[in-house]
């Protein structure tokens, strides 16, 4: 019972305060790039310089020609990149988010779950720019956009629940323990090699098969690949949805009963 | 007269002071875990009612902002009950500032945080600029701003707010005299539309001036209320002797109301 009431508390705090979040996130994104001459185009810029970066490194100085399945690996590179960069970004960002909002919630009565929410929002936003350049990326080189492309919204959706999610439970425990952050630090560095970012299984070893059927990066990965590049729909990785989504859930129901026990002690512990 | 709007019966707060890490999360897990508390508030139990302005006073660290937080409804009490009818809110002029925005981004930022909506904020927006009253660098970023010109340009935000209560929390001591002048008259008129306000404070002289009855807490415990005449110069007495005690004699004082009163209130 408390879990349900719990949940529906986070959810309808969330969704009545929907507008809102987007606005604030608009001024977060504002407050970071305050006093640079770009401003809002280096939500375009930042990911076109790394793309640039990774282009200059893998397809010029290590000259890795192999195809991906008939893409050329930085295609395939590019995406991926993008994709875990807002993954990693928001999840590292929301996770502090609570703690880096202290001076507002100590002084006003504020609907704290939305705190999390709106720190995934603006990373949404800058994804959202970042994934305008990929597109501009996969044209350019000549790969083809395939026409599964209308389920990359659902990917993405599938990445942000995800990632809010998980910031509403680890912005939570981040507040009562604040190591929490350091080790997510240093379990997404090792979660980014064993996700297939840069490089994929071949299928010759089991327990990395496993990993990747499991490892709900690789499902949202693997998903952007395929609905940007490969033309696969989401039948195709069904077994790997189920098992994303019940995480994703159960991370979600977790992650708003700890939220929700611990709220009134918040103030006190900032 | 009128009706209570504000009912604290039997407020206590304790602060748990964990000594060790286990300790913390024993402490958060369990119910009914032992661990050293510091006591901020001990069995407070106050009444305000609507339109009257009511000033919260005593040294600092003696749980004043503690109880302004809990009847705001930030916090919240270990034990008793907060009874509170009507909208509260706090007036903060520092918090919520974003260094890198314009004055114009940080009013709206600010008064979305309040939960004003885009056509609400159209609305008071020009008021705004005219209190703070800081001409050209309304667009300029925060961080340039002088201690001051940020002071008047939270306060001014924080004034414009239309709560049924309004807590003023220190604030009135920023700006210059003749902004504060500005502030008391704003608050004035709040007190005219019938707005009850608390305010939290040790500037005495506002204090006498302004609020209709003073509630006087020292080390958590609630020493006395009464009119400002009744309160503030055996409080004053009492700060100014407090100033000369040795540490250990300031751990166990209890002021007595009636002790001082007679002290004070007949020079």
């Amino acid at each position: 019972m408390e879990m349900f009431r719990a949940v529906g508390t986070v959810l309808s705090e969330i969704w009545n305060n929907k507008v809102r979040l987007f606005r604030l996130a608009k001024y977060e994104l504002k407050s970071q790039h305050g006093g640079t001459f770009f401003g809002f185009l280096w939500n375009f810029m930042n990911p076109a310089f790394q793309i640039l970066v990774y282009w200059f490194v893998f397809a010029v100085g290590l000259r890795r020609g192999n195809d991906m399945n008939g893409v050329p690996y930085i295609v395939w590179l590019v995406i991926g990149i993008i994709c875990w960069y807002y993954m990693n970004q928001a999840m590292l960002g929301a996770d502090m988010s609570i703690i880096n909002f202290t001076d507002v919630l100590k002084r006003m009565k504020f609907p704290i779950a939305i705190v999390p929410a709106k720190t995934v929002a603006s990373n949404f936003i800058t994804h959202l720019c970042s994934m305008v350049i990929v597109f501009v990326v996969v044209l350019v080189s000549g790969a083809k956009i395939s026409s599964s492309v209308w389920l990359l919204p659902y990917y993405i959706f599938a990445a942000t629940v995800f990632i809010t999610a998980y910031g509403l439970f680890a912005s939570t425990i981040n507040v009562l323990f604040r190591d929490f952050h350091n080790f997510s630090n240093t379990a997404m560095r090792f979660l980014f090699f064993i996700s297939p970012v840069m490089w994929e299984p071949d299928g010759d070893n089991r327990l990395l098969t496993v990993i990747m059927k499991i490892n709900p990066f690789a499902y949202i990965l693997g998903g952007y690949r395929d609905s940007v590049l490969y033309g696969r729909d989401i039948l195709a990785n069904l077994d790997a949805g189920i098992i994303f989504w019940v995480i994703t859930l159960v991370m979600f129901f977790v992650g708003c009963v700890v939220h929700m026990r611990f709220r009134h002690k918040f103030i006190d512990l900032l | 007269m009128n009706e209570n709007v504000i009912v604290c019966e039997h407020i206590t707060k304790d602060y748990p002071l964990y000594s060790s890490f286990g300790d913390k999360i024993k402490g958060l897990v369990m119910k009914n875990n032992k661990v050293g508390t510091f006591r901020a508030l001990d069995d407070i139990s106050v009444t305000m009612k609507k339109g009257e302005c009511v000033g919260l006073i005593g040294l600092n660290g003696s749980g004043k902002s503690t109880l302004a937080s809990i009847i705001t409804g930030i916090t919240t009490a270990t034990k008793g009950t907060v009874d509170v009818k009507g909208e509260v809110s706090m007036l903060c002029a520092s918090s919520g500032m974003r260094s890198q925005l314009s004055g114009l981004d940080n009013i709206r930022f600010k008064c979305l945080l309040m939960g004003y909506t885009e056509k609400q904020i159209k609305e008071i927006e020009k008021e705004i600029i005219d209190f703070a009253d800081i001409g050209i660098h309304i667009n300029q970023p925060v961080k340039t701003y002088s201690s001051g010109m940020r002071s008047r340009l939270g306060f001014a935000i924080a004034v414009h707010i239309d709560p049924e209560i309004l807590i003023i929390d220190e604030a009135l001591s920023v700006g210059d005299s003749s902004f504060t002048e500005k502030c008391l008259k704003k608050v004035d008129e709040f007190r005219q539309a019938g707005k009850t306000i608390v305010f939290v404070s040790h500037a005495v002289t506002q204090m006498t001036s302004f609020c209709d009855r003073i509630i006087w807490i020292n080390q958590g415990k609630l020493i006395g209320t009464g009119t400002p005449d009744e309160i503030i110069k055996p409080y004053c007495g009492f700060a100014r002797e407090f100033n000369g005690m040795t540490n250990e004699q300031r751990k166990n004082i209890v002021p007595d109301l009636k002790e001082y009163q007679k002290k004070y209130c007949t020079e």
